[in-house]
Order: C-alpha cells, then structure tokens, then sequence
C-alpha cells in the first residue's frame, strides 16, 4: 500500500503524496516536538521535511525505504530549526502528565521537570538518537541507517545521552527513588 | 560499563526515558500543519529524479558505464503500452467516456484564481464557493477587491510573489451581522486552514482579516490598513493618568489589521502588519516571527490568552505596543517591543507593553523592550510575571503599582527616570535584577514592603527614593555607590 503511494508520488501524483503526508504527520511532528521541545519549530521542521521531501522525491531510490528517507528529511530539519535559536530557548514547562505509576503527583512533576531540564541540556545531536531510540524503537544500525552516521557515533549518543539524563534526575537530592526503586 | 548497578540505573533511566517520550508526545492529528504543508507542496514543482518509476518503462543505467543509457523494453511493458494505446483508440472512438465525465479525483484539489482568466476563476469568492475541505486556492498575481467569507478548511496561498498579489477589502462592505461599515478583506469563520503569501489592505474603518473561531494559520501575510492614523477615533480615546490607559467603551473597529475573535485560536507567523492586531473574548493565538510594524496589539476581551514570540512590535501612532485589558492575559516572549508615538498635538512615545488594572496572568519574558515613555506599565495587574528582559533607554522602565507578581532577572538600565516603580500596597518580589544607570534606580511610592532580594543596583543617579511611609532597606542586594559620587562614573 506504501510502496504503491511512494511510487505514485514519485510520478508527481500530488494526491497520493498528500496521503503519505497525512499517514506520517503526526509520527513526524511528534519526533520534532520531542526533539526540539517547541511547537512552533517542531511545526516548521515538521512543514520544511514534508516540502523538501515533495521536492525531491524522485531522487528516492527505494520505494521502501520512503520512511527511513522522511525521518532523515526531518532530522536535518530539526537540526536546522535548533542551530536557528536566535534568542533563547523558550522554556515553557508544558508537559503531559505521566499516567504509568503514579501514586504521587508531587514525585511525577518533580521527575518530569528534572527530565525536562535535563533532556534540554543535550545537544541536539543526542536528543535526536534518544527520541529515535526510545520513542520510535529504531535499533542502533536502523538509527546508523537513517542518520547516514557509523554505528558506533550512534551508541556513543545514546549511552552518554542516557547517561547525562541519568545525572539530571540524580542533580536533586530531595527527589525520590525512581518508580522501580532506586537500587541500593 | 563494567558497575552491574550503574548498569541497573541506566536502563531504568531507558525504561523512564521511553515513558516520558511516550507520554509527552503531541497525540492530536496536527490538521492545521497538514493542510499548510499539502498548500505549499501544491505550488512546489518536484525535482526531476534520476528515473522514471513503473513498470513500463525503465532506465537501466550500467552502474561502472553511465555513459549512454539504455533503454530495455520487458515483454510485460511491451503488454501494457499496447493495451495503453487500444485505450486511447477507444477514448478517441467515444466507446470509453471522455475525462470530462470521469469521475472527479478522491482527495485535495488545487482551484486556481487568476485575474485574467487563465485560471479556474477569475474571483477568490468563486474558488471558495467551488472548494471543498481539504481542497487549495491558489491565487495568482492581480489585485483582487473582494470581502471572502472563508467557512471551510481549506488553503489559500498566493501563487507568486506577494506583493503582486493584493487583496483588498471593499470600501462599502460590512461584516455580517453587523450594523455599520465595517469593511473586510476576509473572514476566516470557524475554520482549521490557512491563508498564506498574500497582501491583503483593509479600509481605514474595519478589519483586513477577521478571524471568528477555528484554528487557521495564517503565515508570510503582509497587511495594512488604508488611510491617516490621525483620524481613527481610537486616537481621540487615549489618555494617560497615573500610568493607566483608559480607552472609551465603544468597541470600535478603526484601522485594525486582524480581529482574532469568538475563541478562535490557531498561528499567525513571518507575516508584516500594520494597523491594529485585536483580540476578543476567549482567544488563543499564537504570533510569532513577525513584524508588526505600526502595529497596536490590542488584547481587549476577558478570557484571551494569546502568545507573542520573537516578534518585532513597533506600536502604532496611537501610542503603544501591546495592551492587555481588564480580565486578559497574555504570554509575550522574546519579542522586541518600542512603543508608537502619541497622535499630534502630543507626539511623545507611548507604553510599549501596557498592562491594566485587573488584567490576570500576563508573562513578559526575554523581551528588549527600548525607548518608549514607560517600557512596562501594570498597575493593580494580578499574577505578573517580569522576567528576564532587557528594559533599556525608556523615559521609565516598569512600573508596577499596587500590582502582584515577580519582578526577577532583568537589566533595568539607562533609563532616564525611574528603572522600577512600586508602590500603593501591592506585593511584588523584585529578585536577581540588575537595576543601574537609571535616573532613580528603584522608586517606592506609599505603604509597601516589596521582597528585595540578589539584586545589584548600580550607578543609578538615586539608588532607592521612597516616597510616604514605606520602609525598607536594600539589605541583601548587591548595592553599589550612586552616580553622584561613583568615582567610575564619567566625570
């Protein structure tokens, strides 16, 4: 069904590309937000990935590999909006609850803040290879794959990412264990 | 990682981290974002790729001798160009119907708008008419004077450059519902589209663009209103008294540029104004990277909240930048704010952020706000937050009389009065701010007893003036001579 669409696409069916666009928006814009912790350059990224990837769909070799190419697309872009700050960064602290063990809401706040802070630390690069990681569960050669980097610069960004969001949530001392139980 | 426990902690922080993501991730289909893509995909032209995809026909280019492509032609293709051309025999014979009777195509259409009748249309009206949702306007180059009624989700963006093409609002049109002239260029009515690379010119009474409910997007706009500033009864409205701005109670539509209005929400960026930016009841837009130029922002009804980020606001010749009225609130982030002069005979800068009395929940954060006649003005405002600007070369800085908040991170600097006015009770806690080269550094007028605390006041002609029976040292702050005898100051 994909492949079909991709193919339609790439013979400048604009209508078959609006499907594409629409079966991927909400993935592609997610992974933005999430990686530049803003909407409105999560919107821009979002718009310019699904422009350029219009733009230059026929130079897509493989059909199947349409969405590995859309997520590199959109990377580029989110690499774009990040080095474009021209203020600041606008910390907002607008983030959804966290529904999965909660018995303590003060707890959750604190961890989400700490999180928060903390994922705003890394730089872009580590940001990306985390959200691609644990949020889309691509495996390290997939993540290789899509970024067009070697395997090992991808580990080296998910470990020290993990590690230093790892340190964020330890920086207080006056926050709880972790859900599971911090060990001893 | 040899620590089987830091091991442990690390892949809690994986199961964490997935949770988090998982969680904070939008969940919402981003409709609006969608039908702004598919609009400007629909102008964009594809490259031309390296091959031509199908079965049918197909490049084999050798990979090690690229020199002269070959073509191979399978027995299948050879099938399916003759069935092609018994097809087209048949089209041509009238046995199959021809493409006028096909049915149309599932999904977006693009309707083209041209002047001069090269298009679908010669009138936006009649694209709009012929649209259905999901579908794209494209308008080409021209002047159109039109007052369209947008009630559907659809895209319309200018086809070329914008400043060829012009929409403007007809002198003698008036907004339904309404009992007088009140001339439009386009009204957005509960719609989730957008509008986009057009210019569009409102008349001097009325509104260029008027938004009722939805959440369209409106982006790379340039819009103006027609006619002399002097002249709008707004300017007749305006009156300064203890720092407080009183408009008449005449809800006026003079010179306004867009109406955001009835709770609409939605974006409006990269675009250019001038005229009055106006907020009613329940609104919650989002402006950004913008240049409003001449531009008043008038947040007037109780229950908006739009937000203003990194935006250029040099406020129009009635004398401000952004007004928040009794019982709005607003988010104004990053943006660099300069009031408009005052109308003749009394042409002085304005207040570049005004803030009334009973106003709730206003953020000024990240913001140059420069050379206006009081840089932030929120008297009696509730929930203030002042946080992290630059408040520079104004003929006062803040003032936040009787008001309740936070005052905290700024660089009050180089203004030529008052850096910061408090007072007639009010509970502010004015923290970490760099108050220096002010005429009076800090001025505190009546009973209160703000919270001081980690600021540095400096080279201020006068540090601290209290006016009235407050009482207060500046113990705890980093407190340096003042101007008068600060042997680093110019002589």
């Amino acid at each position: 069904m994909q492949r079909d669409l991709v193919e339609r696409a790439m013979a400048r069916d604009h209508e078959a590309f609006s499907e594409l666009a629409r079966l991927s928006i909400r993935r592609l814009y997610a992974v933005s937000r999430l990686i530049l912790r803003d909407e409105a350059r999560a919107q821009d990224a979002t718009q310019e990935a699904l422009v350029a990837a219009w733009r230059d769909i026929a130079t897509l070799r493989d059909p199947d590999r349409f969405e590995a190419w859309l997520h590199r697309l959109l990377v580029r872009e989110c690499y774009r909006e990040a080095h474009r700050e021209r203020r600041r960064t606008i910390v907002e602290g607008r983030v959804r609850p966290i529904t999965v063990t909660a018995p303590d809401p003060g707890y959750q706040n604190a961890l989400r803040d700490q999180l928060e802070r903390g994922f705003r630390r890394l730089d872009v690069e580590q940001r990306t290879a985390l959200v691609l990681h644990h949020y889309l569960g691509y495996s390290f050669p997939e993540i290789a794959d899509a970024l067009h980097i070697p395997i090992g610069t991808v580990k080296s960004r998910v470990f020290r990412g993990t590690v230093a969001m790892r340190a964020a949530m330890d920086a207080d001392a006056s926050l709880p264990g972790l859900p599971e139980g911090r060990p001893a | 990682m040899n620590d089987p426990v830091d091991a442990i902690r690390l892949a809690q922080t994986s199961r964490v981290l997935t949770d988090w993501f998982e969680n904070d991730a939008p969940r919402q289909e981003p409709i609006a974002l969608l039908n702004a893509t598919l609009a400007r995909t629909a102008a964009v032209r594809p490259r031309s790729g390296w091959r031509v995809p199908g079965p049918w026909l197909r490049m084999a280019i050798p990979l090690r001798s690229a020199t002269v492509p070959r073509l191979v032609l399978s027995a299948a293709m050879l099938a399916m160009l003759l069935s092609g051309l018994v097809a087209a025999g048949l089209l041509l014979g009238g046995v199959l119907p021809s493409p006028s009777v096909l049915p149309k195509p599932i999904g977006p259409r693009a309707i083209v708008v041209a002047p001069d009748g090269s298009g679908d249309t010669r009138t936006i009206t009649e694209a709009v008419a012929m649209a259905a949702d999901g579908d794209h306007v494209l308008i080409r180059p021209g002047t159109y004077r039109e007052a369209v009624i947008v009630d559907k989700d659809i895209s319309i963006r200018g086809d070329g450059p914008r400043k060829d093409i012009i929409v403007e609002a007809p002198p003698d049109s008036v907004l339904p519902g309404a009992t007088r002239r009140t001339s439009y260029a386009f009204l957005l009515q509960a719609i989730d589209g957008s509008l986009a690379n057009v210019t569009v010119v409102g008349q001097q009474v009325g509104t260029a663009i008027v938004v009722k409910g939805g959440t369209p997007t409106l982006e790379q706009l340039d819009v103006n209103v027609l006619g002399d500033w002097s002249k709008s009864p707004r300017g007749q409205a305006l009156g300064i008294d203890r720092a407080s701005v009183f408009l008449d109670d005449e809800k006026n539509t003079a010179h306004r540029a867009i109406a955001f209005d009835r709770g609409s929400g939605g974006v409006l960026r990269d675009s250019t104004l001038e005229g009055f930016l106006w907020f009613g009841a329940e609104t919650t837009p989002i402006v950004q990277d913008s240049h409003l130029l001449d531009t008043c922002i008038e947040i007037a009804e109780a229950g908006a909240h739009p937000v203003f980020r990194r935006n250029e606001i040099h406020g129009c010749p009635h004398g401000w930048g952004v007004l928040v009225a009794q019982g709005a609130a607003a988010t104004i982030d990053g943006n660099d704010i300069v009031a408009g002069d005052k109308p003749a005979p009394d042409p002085r800068p304005g207040i570049a952020v005004i803030v009334q009395t009973g106003a709730l929940d206003v953020t000024i954060t990240g913001n140059t706000i420069h050379d206006s006649d009081f840089g932030v003005s929120a008297p009696y405002a509730k929930q203030l937050v002042v946080d992290d600007n630059v408040v520079t070369a104004n003929n006062n800085g803040l003032s936040v009389i009787g008001a309740t908040g936070s005052v905290t991170e700024n660089r009050i600097r180089e203004n030529r009065g008052v850096g910061l006015l408090m007072g007639s009770g009010g509970d502010m806690e004015v923290v970490d701010n760099v108050i220096e080269s002010n005429g009076t550094g800090i001025l505190i007028d009546g009973i209160t007893y703000p919270t001081l605390r980690g600021n540095t006041i400096c080279r201020n002609e006068r540090n601290l003036t209290r006016v009235g029976a407050a009482e207060l040292t500046l113990t705890g702050n980093d407190v340096c001579p003042e101007r008068s005898v600060d042997p680093f100051s110019a002589p």
